[in-house]
């Protein structure tokens, strides 16, 4: 039996390793750091909308493509960028693998066994991997260059209302509060096991945990309301205004812009 | 167009496929749904948001914002949970079957839509266009089946253990199965709505008979274990630990039952208005719906003068459920449906309206 406990605590420690190094990353001085957080997140909007409006697979080569180079001005860790930009379009294409023999239209490759690869099974695939791939490296460019707080003030500036924002923006931190919190319950109980332990038992465990994390969220919801209230919260979201756009995002804006009329022009 | 069914082949292949996938959890990435369907589905989440808001300020007035904060915390976290299942393997639960039973389903879709938007944005897990659907499925669909199920086995009055555990696992198993379902249906509907000149399918490529059985089979014989193991697992905790959480969330409001009804009727509305364009798969006009250029095209050659007369009587805004400025039939089918759900909710609720005051009226009088 695997240990299921080990690897969720390898999943919590992941996660946190994960924001720790997007931190890192949003802070060194690449491209998309420079660019205001709003004209990131519209930016990645249209490239995602774009890689998912076009038909054309070779159109959509060039915006995949053009990921690594805003990546790398980025200073975006190759490791961290092959995961978004390789694995999840690579996961699309081997659940794409048999539509490349089933999709009716000519055949392209007769295997044995009386399978036989059809273009337009191929060219399906090819769009999915492609679309997959862009989206997902899009994401993860303004999901790394960008601090939580900055993206936040991006969604004020945009118009989030501000009670949203505020409960976007504690659940952000109380994340933390609990991933820390699963992850010494976690180390607490598999310092204290000696051999492996059964299923029936680490569900019990996981049981427990879970259950006593939802208890204590519940329980610290209170207190943190209690603290707002102490601070003389009054019901009311306020955000920082700060951050100007820059000629950079001018420029940036409008290169992305004709960019993507151009992708969805000869993609159509 | 030839019918695409799964073959033995394919069966094995998704099912071990989906297996080593049932780690990932169920989050759509961008590049699977249309565009199109995107948007459909955030506007149908919307309503559930606004719902789950006005639900918090009920329950809770100033205190709302930091316990949907904890709760959308405590979703993300236990989306990272790895559940051991008989068999050596183990599977991520989504969590949403348990949050809908503790919480409520109201609150558990803000809850867990804010987790989802948190990991679509910061951890770059699900597509960003997605979030509509992914928080259809999982924060909308989950919650509400799970606790509908939950309270039809607990029953009214005072809930006992065994019955909630049983009713744990049941809602678990059954809410993950049905986000899956609702995930294959987006997926299955793709191609048949979504394709170039050549019938290169856009985005996901199965039809509904593929996408259906190969998104189950994994699900039902993995994913919905694991949740179902999870919430039985908290619940039986929570019994233990805090029993207090439950009790005082199970016993029934005064208008809870038909709230409850409500919401179901809510939830098979939203279905219904997806599922709209399959009509556009089958050929013909609807039997009997005939107007005087169908009944002629069909060989009657005598058309009654009534018919011919006052079918030209009235010309509907949105004929065919066509909007032709839109130049895709199944945005306008989906639009015209979504208008026409709109209109007779709108109508029936200004009735409702008109018959409430009147009937306080009365009574004042009275």
């Amino acid at each position: 039996m695997k240990n299921a406990l080990a690897k969720t605590a390898r999943t919590v420690s992941a996660s946190l390793a994960f924001s720790l190094a997007a931190e890192t990353t949003a802070r060194q001085g690449g491209l998309f750091q420079r660019l205001d957080a709003r004209t990131k997140l519209l930016s990645v909007l249209a490239l995602v909308l774009t890689a998912n409006l076009v038909h054309q697979p070779v159109v959509l080569v060039f915006l995949y493509a053009a990921i690594l180079p805003l990546a790398a001005a980025s200073r975006i860790r190759v490791r961290t960028l092959a995961r978004f930009w390789l694995g999840i379009p690579l996961v699309a294409a081997l659940i794409g693998v048999p539509a490349l023999f089933i999709t009716p239209g000519p055949t392209l490759y007769r295997l044995t066994g009386g399978l036989a690869i059809s273009a337009t099974g191929l060219r399906s695939v090819t769009l999915l991997y492609l679309r997959v791939g862009t989206s997902a490296s899009s994401a993860i460019l303004l999901a790394l260059t960008t601090r939580w707080h900055d993206l936040l003030h991006a969604l004020a500036r945009l118009g989030m209302p501000d009670v949203l924002l505020l409960a976007l923006g504690m659940t952000y931190r109380y994340i933390y509060t609990l991933l820390e919190l699963t992850n010494d319950m976690l180390t607490a109980r598999l310092s204290r096991s000696v051999g492996p332990l059964s299923a029936s038992k680490q569900r019990q465990v996981q049981g427990a945990l879970a259950g006593t994390l939802l208890a204590r969220s519940l329980d610290m919801s209170g207190e943190v309301y209690l603290a707002m209230r102490s601070r003389g919260f009054s019901g009311r979201a306020r955000t920082l205004q700060r951050g100007r756009l820059q000629w950079l995002d001018l420029v940036w804006g409008v290169g992305l812009l004709v960019g993507c009329t151009l992708a969805l022009w000869m993609g159509r | 167009m030839r019918k695409l069914r799964m073959e033995k082949w394919m069966v094995a292949y998704f099912a071990a496929l989906g297996i080593v996938l049932a780690t990932t959890g169920l989050h759509i990435p961008d590049g699977y749904l249309s565009p199109v369907t995107s948007a459909i589905l955030f506007a149908l989440v919307l309503p559930f948001w606004i719902k789950g808001v006005r639900d918090l300020r009920a329950r809770v007035n100033a205190q709302t914002i930091p316990l949907v904060a904890l709760m959308a915390a405590f979703s993300f976290i236990i989306m990272m949970f790895n559940v051991p299942l008989p068999g050596g393997t183990t599977g991520h639960a989504v969590g949403a079957a348990i949050a809908g039973i503790v919480l409520g389903p109201g609150v558990a879709t803000i809850a867990v839509s804010i987790a989802l938007i948190i990991q679509a944005l910061v951890f770059g897990d699900g597509g960003i266009l997605a979030i509509g659907a992914n928080c259809f499925t999982m924060a909308v669909a989950m919650p509400y089946v799970a606790d509908a199920i939950y309270r039809a086995i607990v029953g009214a009055g005072e809930p006992q253990r065994v019955r909630s555990l049983v009713g744990g696992a049941v809602a678990g198993y059954v809410s993950l199965a049905v986000a899956a379902l609702l995930t294959a249906f987006l997926f299955g509907i793709q191609p048949a709505l979504y394709t170039d000149a050549a019938g290169t399918p856009l985005y996901a490529p199965y039809p509904l008979s593929v996408a259906i059985p190969a998104m189950m089979i994994p699900h039902l014989a993995v994913a919905c274990p694991v949740e179902a193991l999870l919430t039985v697992a908290i619940l039986g905790y929570l019994w233990s630990a805090r029993p207090a959480l439950l009790t005082s969330q199970a016993a029934p409001a005064p208008s809870g039952a038909a709230a409850g009804r409500l919401t179901g009727l809510w939830i098979a509305l939203a279905a219904l208005i997806i599922i709209v364009p399959v009509g556009l798969l089958a050929p013909g006009t609807a039997w009997g719906e005939w107007g005087a250029h169908e009944l002629s095209e069909l060989g009657l050659d005598f058309i009654p003068a009534g018919l011919e007369r006052l079918g030209s009587l009235w010309g509907a805004p949105i004929p065919d459920y066509d909007i032709p400025a839109l130049c895709n039939v199944n945005i306008s089918y989906w639009l015209s449906a979504i208008v026409g759900t709109g209109l007779t909710v709108l109508v029936i609720w200004l009735i409702s309206k008109l018959v409430v005051r009147k009937s306080v009226n009365e009574e004042r009088a009275g």
